[in-house]
């Protein structure tokens, strides 16, 4: 049965000549709003998705602040309120070395790694002046790791502000399909605050794992800054391994290591072999060992600078076995995958001894990463 | 933040009604003609139809987030080993822990064991958000 009012309706020509001109009318009104307004439409529907975003990265921003805040003060009793000085690490920024004349500007960034690490050290202590070391360097990190969600929210909120200021299309559009990874990477940092605020391993402590676990119970000493060295005897050959001190949070400079070896035997190594957790693609499995050559060193490129050039001052080849996970799982708590692949590392590594060296000679073993919660 | 968008999320569903209703409208009409035996009735049903669709997908996208990667839950755990007797004990993690860590003494044979594993297990997803 037709409803009565509805089945009078006709926009195809059937109806009185008020009726076809109405639908007519609302007809062309949707058309023109759809084709003059549909960019606006789009760009409305993509600034709701990033402000959704945005909020997203506050919460995790404010959250970082907190645990950074409570553990601050759990652990290094600071004599007075340390709010202020949080929020002022938070804003802390670093110029990079001037690019034009690119000669010389791995010195210089070494020179401003250096003076940022102890700048944020000096930082830390006079906040925590309860803590002992470990703890020092762990504060370092979970420091390290809210001021990174801090400076994403602010980059994320400077391009969503100015795109709406400006309406344009493109910077919005971009903003928008940059959100999944843009969120992927804050909230591999949010997950690694607990672990930072702990001292549990990370994922990219599997280097430094593999490292800890062939040193383990030999004499260590200190060859560089904040980079132990035991020789490890292993299937005839003579292991000189190298890591980050731990267990705090610590990268080390194995550059520096690995230079230190090479010349303190005046080149008189069989090779180098470097042991680093790697980004995986995604469809592989955490934990995978993927074998090349160069050198498997992350960071701003001067550690991995210094290796290049000590190898090919001495003509050492460098090869590299990389332990695969995602940016989630690096900087998260070390999943088991990536803690039983350390075992299998050892395999390779002496599978590649027993083919590419012979008994007697001398190997610099290298694991890489940031060693939190691991020893050696 | 503080300035409202140029479209609100509001005025944005109403469109997308009124669309919606308007498309309802006419794939009504276009059953009561093909009931009739009315040769427009296909005119009906395929407007009606597109616009049903397009105001289904304008309300989708109103509705959708973006495809956040989850967040994991995470359960810690260590693992202390004796070395003399290879005897093992798991327990959560603390704060302290760290490996190669020399803990409690062995129940079996009371040598200091020490944590030779401390590692993460996915407790449960929070969902995609």
């Amino acid at each position: 049965m037709p409803l009565p009012f509805i089945s009078q309706i006709s926009p195809f020509g059937e109806g009185t000549w008020i009726q076809n001109l109405t639908w007519y009318l609302i007809s062309m009104l949707f058309f023109m709003t759809f084709f003059l307004f549909y960019n606006r439409i789009q760009v409305a529907l993509w600034l709701r998705d990033i402000a959704g975003a945005l909020n997203r990265l506050k919460v995790m921003r404010d959250d970082a602040r907190r645990l950074a805040l409570a553990t601050i003060n759990e652990i290094g009793k600071p004599r007075e309120d340390i709010t202020q000085r949080v929020d002022r690490f938070l804003e802390y920024f670093e110029i990079s070395p001037v690019n034009l004349d690119p000669a010389g500007i791995i010195l210089k960034l070494e020179h401003l790694i250096n003076v940022r690490d102890e700048r944020f050290k000096d930082e830390v202590k006079s906040m925590a002046p309860a803590s002992d070391e470990v703890q020092l360097r762990n504060l370092e990190n979970l420091l390290e790791a809210t001021w990174a969600l801090n400076t994403l929210y602010r980059i994320v909120r400077h391009y969503y502000l100015f795109g709406k200021k400006t309406m344009s299309f493109y910077i919005i559009m971009q903003l928008q399909m940059l959100l999944p990874i843009i969120l992927q990477e804050a909230e591999a940092f949010s997950g690694a605050l607990n672990a930072f605020a702990n001292g549990q391993p990370i994922g990219d402590g599997a280097g430094a794992l593999v490292a800890a676990k062939l040193m383990h119970k030999y004499e260590k000493i200190e060859i560089a800054k904040d980079i132990v060295m035991a020789e490890v005897p292993l299937d005839g050959r003579k292991l000189l391994t190298l890591k980050a001190k731990g267990p705090g949070g610590n990268v080390g400079r194995p550059g520096d290591g690995v230079k230190a070896l090479l010349e303190k035997n005046e080149g008189k190594i069989a090779m180098v072999i470097m042991i680093d957790a790697a980004l995986k693609f995604e469809g592989e499995k955490t934990g995978e060992i993927s074998e090349g050559i160069g050198a498997a060193i992350g960071g701003e490129g001067v550690e991995r600078y210094k290796i290049e050039e000590v190898a090919t001052k001495y003509k050492v080849p460098v090869n590299a076995l990389i332990i695969k996970e995602s940016i989630q799982e690096a900087i998260s708590p070390m999943k088991r995958e990536i803690f039983q692949a350390a075992d299998e590392a050892i395999n390779r590594i002496r599978r590649i001894l027993a083919e590419r060296t012979k008994e007697g000679d001398t190997v610099i073993v290298a694991g890489i990463g940031n060693t939190i919660g691991i020893a050696q | 933040m503080s300035k409202k968008p140029l479209l609100g999320v509001g005025f944005l569903l109403l469109i997308f009604t009124v669309m919606l209703m308007l498309s309802l409208t006419f794939l009504y009409l276009g059953f009561i003609r093909y009931s009739t035996g009315s040769a427009d009735s296909t005119a009906y049903l395929m407007t009606g139809a597109f616009g049903a669709l397009l105001a289904f997908y304008g309300i989708m996208q109103l509705r959708k987030k973006t495809a956040y990667i989850h967040l994991l839950n995470y359960n810690i755990v260590t693992t202390s080993e004796c070395e003399e007797c290879g005897f093992k004990s798991l327990r959560k993690f603390e704060r302290g822990d760290y490996v190669f860590k020399p803990v409690d003494k062995c129940p079996k044979c009371n040598k200091v064991m020490i944590i030779t594993s401390i590692h993460s297990e996915e407790k449960t997803r929070k969902g995609l958000l």
